[in-house]
Protein backbone atom coordinates (compact mmCIF):
# COMPACT_ATOMS: atom_id res chain seq x y z
CA UNK A 1 0.00 0.00 0.00
CA UNK A 2 3.31 2.62 0.64
CA UNK A 3 4.69 1.99 -2.31
CA UNK A 4 1.40 2.59 -3.97
CA UNK A 5 0.60 5.46 -2.13
CA UNK A 6 3.91 7.13 -3.20
CA UNK A 7 3.22 7.49 -6.99
CA UNK A 8 1.70 10.40 -5.87
CA UNK A 9 5.07 11.72 -5.46
CA UNK A 10 5.77 10.09 -8.60
CA UNK A 11 9.60 11.70 -9.16
CA UNK A 12 9.11 12.92 -12.86
CA UNK A 13 5.92 14.73 -12.35
CA UNK A 14 7.75 16.84 -9.79
CA UNK A 15 10.49 17.19 -11.45
CA UNK A 16 8.60 18.87 -14.70
CA UNK A 17 6.51 20.60 -11.99
CA UNK A 18 9.82 22.73 -10.71
CA UNK A 19 10.58 23.07 -14.13
CA UNK A 20 7.52 24.56 -14.66
CA UNK A 21 8.02 28.36 -13.77
CA UNK A 22 11.55 28.51 -14.93
CA UNK A 23 14.74 26.80 -15.78
CA UNK A 24 16.51 24.68 -12.60
CA UNK A 25 19.65 23.05 -12.58
CA UNK A 26 19.88 19.73 -10.49
CA UNK A 27 20.96 21.26 -6.93
CA UNK A 28 18.12 23.81 -7.31
CA UNK A 29 15.55 21.02 -8.40
CA UNK A 30 15.74 19.28 -5.82
CA UNK A 31 15.61 22.60 -3.21
CA UNK A 32 12.42 23.50 -4.80
CA UNK A 33 10.89 20.34 -4.93
CA UNK A 34 12.13 19.75 -1.03
CA UNK A 35 10.84 23.01 -0.15
CA UNK A 36 7.39 23.39 -2.29
CA UNK A 37 6.18 19.44 -2.57
CA UNK A 38 7.89 18.14 0.81
CA UNK A 39 9.48 15.47 -0.71
CA UNK A 40 13.24 14.69 -1.12
CA UNK A 41 14.73 13.73 -4.39
CA UNK A 42 18.47 12.04 -4.13
CA UNK A 43 20.82 12.61 -6.79
CA UNK A 44 20.72 9.11 -8.69
CA UNK A 45 16.69 9.46 -8.39
CA UNK A 46 16.81 12.93 -9.87
CA UNK A 47 19.46 12.13 -12.90
CA UNK A 48 17.88 8.85 -13.81
CA UNK A 49 14.30 11.25 -14.64
CA UNK A 50 16.31 13.83 -15.72
CA UNK A 51 17.96 11.41 -18.54
CA UNK A 52 14.66 9.57 -19.12
CA UNK A 53 12.68 13.41 -19.49
CA UNK A 54 15.18 14.69 -21.81
CA UNK A 55 15.05 11.34 -23.92
CA UNK A 56 11.34 11.93 -24.47
CA UNK A 57 11.80 15.31 -25.13
CA UNK A 58 9.92 16.68 -22.29
CA UNK A 59 12.60 18.41 -20.61
CA UNK A 60 16.02 20.16 -22.52
CA UNK A 61 18.86 21.35 -21.35
CA UNK A 62 20.28 24.83 -22.00
CA UNK A 63 24.06 25.96 -22.40
CA UNK A 64 25.86 26.35 -19.74
CA UNK A 65 29.71 27.75 -18.61
CA UNK A 66 30.21 25.74 -15.41
CA UNK A 67 29.11 21.92 -14.31
CA UNK A 68 25.84 22.91 -13.03
CA UNK A 69 23.48 22.56 -16.42
CA UNK A 70 19.94 24.20 -16.19
CA UNK A 71 17.24 22.49 -17.92
CA UNK A 72 14.06 24.23 -19.14
CA UNK A 73 10.50 22.14 -19.74
CA UNK A 74 9.72 21.86 -23.31
CA UNK A 75 6.15 22.72 -25.12
CA UNK A 76 6.02 18.90 -24.93
CA UNK A 77 6.61 18.59 -21.23
CA UNK A 78 4.12 21.01 -20.41
CA UNK A 79 1.54 19.65 -22.63
CA UNK A 80 2.07 16.33 -20.49
CA UNK A 81 2.12 18.07 -16.86
CA UNK A 82 -1.01 19.90 -17.76
CA UNK A 83 -2.43 16.15 -18.45
CA UNK A 84 -1.12 14.61 -15.42
CA UNK A 85 -2.43 18.31 -13.09
CA UNK A 86 -5.76 18.07 -14.66
CA UNK A 87 -6.05 13.57 -13.88
CA UNK A 88 -4.19 14.79 -10.44
CA UNK A 89 -6.79 17.48 -10.10
CA UNK A 90 -10.09 14.70 -11.08
CA UNK A 91 -8.77 12.18 -8.45
CA UNK A 92 -8.21 15.11 -5.59
CA UNK A 93 -12.02 16.51 -6.22
CA UNK A 94 -13.42 12.85 -6.60
CA UNK A 95 -12.02 12.20 -3.22
CA UNK A 96 -13.08 15.12 -1.06
CA UNK A 97 -16.64 15.09 -2.48
CA UNK A 98 -17.13 11.19 -0.87
CA UNK A 99 -15.33 11.80 1.92
CA UNK A 100 -16.95 14.73 2.51
CA UNK A 101 -20.57 12.49 2.12
CA UNK A 102 -18.34 9.18 4.21
CA UNK A 103 -17.43 11.36 6.84
CA UNK A 104 -18.73 14.65 7.10
CA UNK A 105 -15.70 15.94 6.31
CA UNK A 106 -15.92 19.60 5.51
CA UNK A 107 -12.08 19.82 3.47
CA UNK A 108 -11.53 22.65 5.27
CA UNK B 1 33.48 17.55 -2.80
CA UNK B 2 35.93 19.96 -3.12
CA UNK B 3 35.34 21.87 -0.61
CA UNK B 4 38.73 21.60 2.00
CA UNK B 5 35.70 20.51 4.79
CA UNK B 6 35.07 16.96 2.76
CA UNK B 7 36.26 14.45 3.51
CA UNK B 8 38.64 12.42 0.80
CA UNK B 9 36.79 9.42 1.16
CA UNK B 10 33.42 10.57 -0.20
CA UNK B 11 34.89 12.34 -3.37
CA UNK B 12 36.50 8.86 -3.63
CA UNK B 13 32.74 7.13 -3.12
CA UNK B 14 31.35 9.69 -5.38
CA UNK B 15 33.93 9.03 -8.30
CA UNK B 16 33.33 5.29 -7.22
CA UNK B 17 29.93 5.64 -7.87
CA UNK B 18 29.72 7.40 -11.13
CA UNK B 19 32.42 4.76 -12.61
CA UNK B 20 29.63 2.35 -12.66
CA UNK B 21 27.90 4.41 -15.20
CA UNK B 22 27.88 3.00 -18.84
CA UNK B 23 30.37 5.59 -20.75
CA UNK B 24 27.76 7.66 -22.54
CA UNK B 25 25.64 8.10 -19.79
CA UNK B 26 28.65 9.73 -18.07
CA UNK B 27 30.04 11.87 -20.29
CA UNK B 28 26.50 13.64 -20.42
CA UNK B 29 26.03 13.79 -16.97
CA UNK B 30 28.58 13.01 -14.83
CA UNK B 31 29.86 16.21 -14.15
CA UNK B 32 26.63 17.97 -13.45
CA UNK B 33 25.51 14.88 -10.99
CA UNK B 34 29.29 15.19 -9.48
CA UNK B 35 28.47 19.08 -9.15
CA UNK B 36 25.24 18.17 -7.34
CA UNK B 37 26.87 15.94 -5.13
CA UNK B 38 28.99 18.50 -4.32
CA UNK B 39 26.41 21.19 -3.86
CA UNK B 40 24.69 18.90 -1.76
CA UNK B 41 27.52 17.98 0.64
CA UNK B 42 27.54 14.21 -0.59
CA UNK B 43 26.77 11.62 2.17
CA UNK B 44 26.59 7.82 2.12
CA UNK B 45 22.94 7.68 1.01
CA UNK B 46 22.96 10.09 -1.87
CA UNK B 47 26.31 7.86 -3.02
CA UNK B 48 24.32 5.00 -2.63
CA UNK B 49 21.36 6.38 -3.94
CA UNK B 50 23.54 7.11 -7.30
CA UNK B 51 25.56 3.68 -7.14
CA UNK B 52 22.05 1.99 -6.82
CA UNK B 53 20.88 4.13 -10.25
CA UNK B 54 23.68 2.92 -12.37
CA UNK B 55 21.89 -0.66 -12.74
CA UNK B 56 18.92 0.62 -15.13
CA UNK B 57 21.37 3.13 -16.52
CA UNK B 58 22.73 -0.23 -17.97
CA UNK B 59 19.73 -2.29 -18.35
CA UNK B 60 17.60 0.29 -20.20
CA UNK B 61 19.72 3.31 -21.22
CA UNK B 62 18.18 6.45 -22.19
CA UNK B 63 17.37 6.43 -25.99
CA UNK B 64 19.19 9.89 -26.67
CA UNK B 65 22.63 8.40 -25.58
CA UNK B 66 22.66 5.15 -27.75
CA UNK B 67 22.90 4.48 -31.52
CA UNK B 68 19.96 1.69 -30.63
CA UNK B 69 20.61 -0.31 -34.39
CA UNK B 70 24.50 -0.45 -33.49
CA UNK B 71 23.64 -1.50 -29.81
CA UNK B 72 21.48 -4.38 -30.83
CA UNK B 73 24.09 -5.57 -33.68
CA UNK B 74 26.82 -5.33 -30.98
CA UNK B 75 24.39 -7.44 -28.59
CA UNK B 76 24.21 -10.36 -31.47
CA UNK B 77 27.38 -9.95 -32.63
CA UNK B 78 28.23 -11.07 -28.87
CA UNK B 79 25.99 -14.07 -28.50
CA UNK B 80 26.49 -15.68 -31.35
CA UNK B 81 30.26 -15.35 -30.74
CA UNK B 82 29.73 -16.83 -27.30
CA UNK B 83 27.54 -19.40 -28.67
CA UNK B 84 30.00 -20.77 -31.09
CA UNK B 85 32.73 -21.02 -28.13
CA UNK B 86 30.38 -22.68 -26.06
CA UNK B 87 29.87 -24.84 -28.97
CA UNK B 88 33.24 -24.85 -30.01
CA UNK B 89 34.21 -26.44 -26.14
CA UNK B 90 31.50 -29.09 -25.81
CA UNK B 91 32.66 -30.51 -29.55
CA UNK B 92 36.10 -30.89 -27.76
CA UNK B 93 34.71 -32.32 -24.50
CA UNK B 94 32.64 -34.84 -26.85
CA UNK B 95 35.99 -35.84 -28.83
CA UNK B 96 38.37 -36.20 -25.69
CA UNK B 97 35.68 -38.50 -23.91
CA UNK B 98 35.27 -40.21 -27.29
CA UNK B 99 39.36 -40.92 -27.47
CA UNK B 100 39.80 -41.24 -23.57
CA UNK B 101 38.54 -44.46 -23.60
CA UNK B 102 34.86 -43.35 -21.30
CA UNK B 103 32.78 -44.30 -24.22
CA UNK B 104 31.95 -48.12 -24.13
CA UNK B 105 31.77 -48.96 -27.79
CA UNK B 106 29.60 -51.77 -27.26
CA UNK B 107 26.90 -50.08 -26.65
CA UNK B 108 24.49 -48.81 -29.26
CA UNK B 109 22.48 -46.20 -27.25
CA UNK B 110 26.09 -44.34 -25.90
CA UNK B 111 27.43 -44.46 -28.97
CA UNK B 112 24.32 -42.92 -30.68
CA UNK B 113 23.88 -40.26 -28.22
CA UNK B 114 27.27 -39.19 -29.13
CA UNK B 115 26.46 -39.04 -32.62
CA UNK B 116 23.23 -36.43 -31.78
CA UNK B 117 25.24 -34.76 -29.32
CA UNK B 118 27.72 -33.77 -32.65
CA UNK B 119 24.70 -33.39 -34.97
CA UNK B 120 23.12 -30.68 -32.56
CA UNK B 121 25.96 -28.97 -31.73
CA UNK B 122 27.09 -28.25 -35.33
CA UNK B 123 23.22 -27.57 -36.55
CA UNK B 124 23.14 -25.48 -33.51
CA UNK B 125 26.11 -22.71 -35.03
CA UNK B 126 24.58 -23.29 -38.57
CA UNK B 127 21.26 -21.87 -37.79
CA UNK B 128 22.63 -19.37 -35.41
CA UNK B 129 25.20 -18.02 -38.33
CA UNK B 130 22.35 -18.76 -41.33
CA UNK B 131 19.78 -16.49 -39.13
CA UNK B 132 22.42 -14.02 -38.48
CA UNK B 133 23.37 -13.81 -42.11
CA UNK B 134 22.16 -10.46 -42.74
CA UNK B 135 23.34 -8.98 -39.62
CA UNK B 136 26.97 -10.44 -41.41
CA UNK B 137 26.82 -8.94 -44.48
CA UNK B 138 25.92 -5.58 -43.03
CA UNK B 139 28.97 -5.71 -41.17
CA UNK B 140 30.80 -6.71 -43.66
CA UNK B 141 29.81 -3.51 -45.97
CA UNK B 142 29.88 -0.88 -43.14
CA UNK B 143 33.90 -2.50 -42.28
CA UNK B 144 34.53 -2.31 -46.12
CA UNK B 145 33.43 0.93 -45.91
CA UNK B 146 35.38 2.35 -43.07
CA UNK B 147 38.70 0.21 -44.78
CA UNK B 148 38.01 1.34 -47.84
CA UNK B 149 37.78 5.62 -46.84
CA UNK B 150 40.96 4.38 -44.31
CA UNK B 151 42.99 3.41 -47.24
CA UNK B 152 41.61 6.57 -49.55
CA UNK B 153 42.80 9.09 -46.77
CA UNK B 154 45.81 6.77 -46.72
CA UNK B 155 46.59 7.30 -50.11
CA UNK B 156 45.63 11.30 -50.49
CA UNK B 157 48.10 12.28 -47.49
CA UNK B 158 50.99 9.87 -49.59
CA UNK B 159 50.24 11.84 -52.12
CA UNK B 160 50.16 14.86 -50.77
CA UNK B 161 53.32 14.38 -48.82
CA UNK B 162 54.64 13.37 -52.15
CA UNK B 163 53.46 16.71 -54.18
CA UNK B 164 55.28 18.73 -51.34
CA UNK B 165 58.57 17.27 -50.87
CA UNK B 166 59.07 17.84 -54.97
CA UNK B 167 57.76 21.00 -54.77
CA UNK B 168 60.64 21.50 -52.26
CA UNK B 169 63.41 24.45 -53.54
CA UNK B 170 66.10 22.19 -52.43
CA UNK B 171 64.66 18.79 -53.97
CA UNK B 172 63.86 20.65 -56.98
CA UNK B 173 67.58 21.82 -57.03
CA UNK B 174 68.74 18.14 -56.45
CA UNK B 175 66.24 16.76 -58.98
CA UNK B 176 67.45 18.93 -62.01
CA UNK B 177 71.33 17.44 -60.58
Amino acid sequence: MGDQLDRWADPPLLVLASLADEPKHGYAITQDVAETMGVRLSAGTLYAVISRLEARGLIEPLASDDRRRPYRITAAGARELARQSERMSRVASLATERLRAYLGWAGA
Amino acid sequence: MRDPGTRPSATMMARAALALYPPSWRSRYGDELYALLDESGGGVRAIASVAWHALPAWIRPPRHLYDRPARMRASLATGLVAWSFLVGLGLVFAQLTQFQGYRPDGHPVIAWSYLVFDAALVLSVLAAGLGGLPLWLLMLRRALVVATAAVTAVSAARGARAALTSDAPGTAGANRL
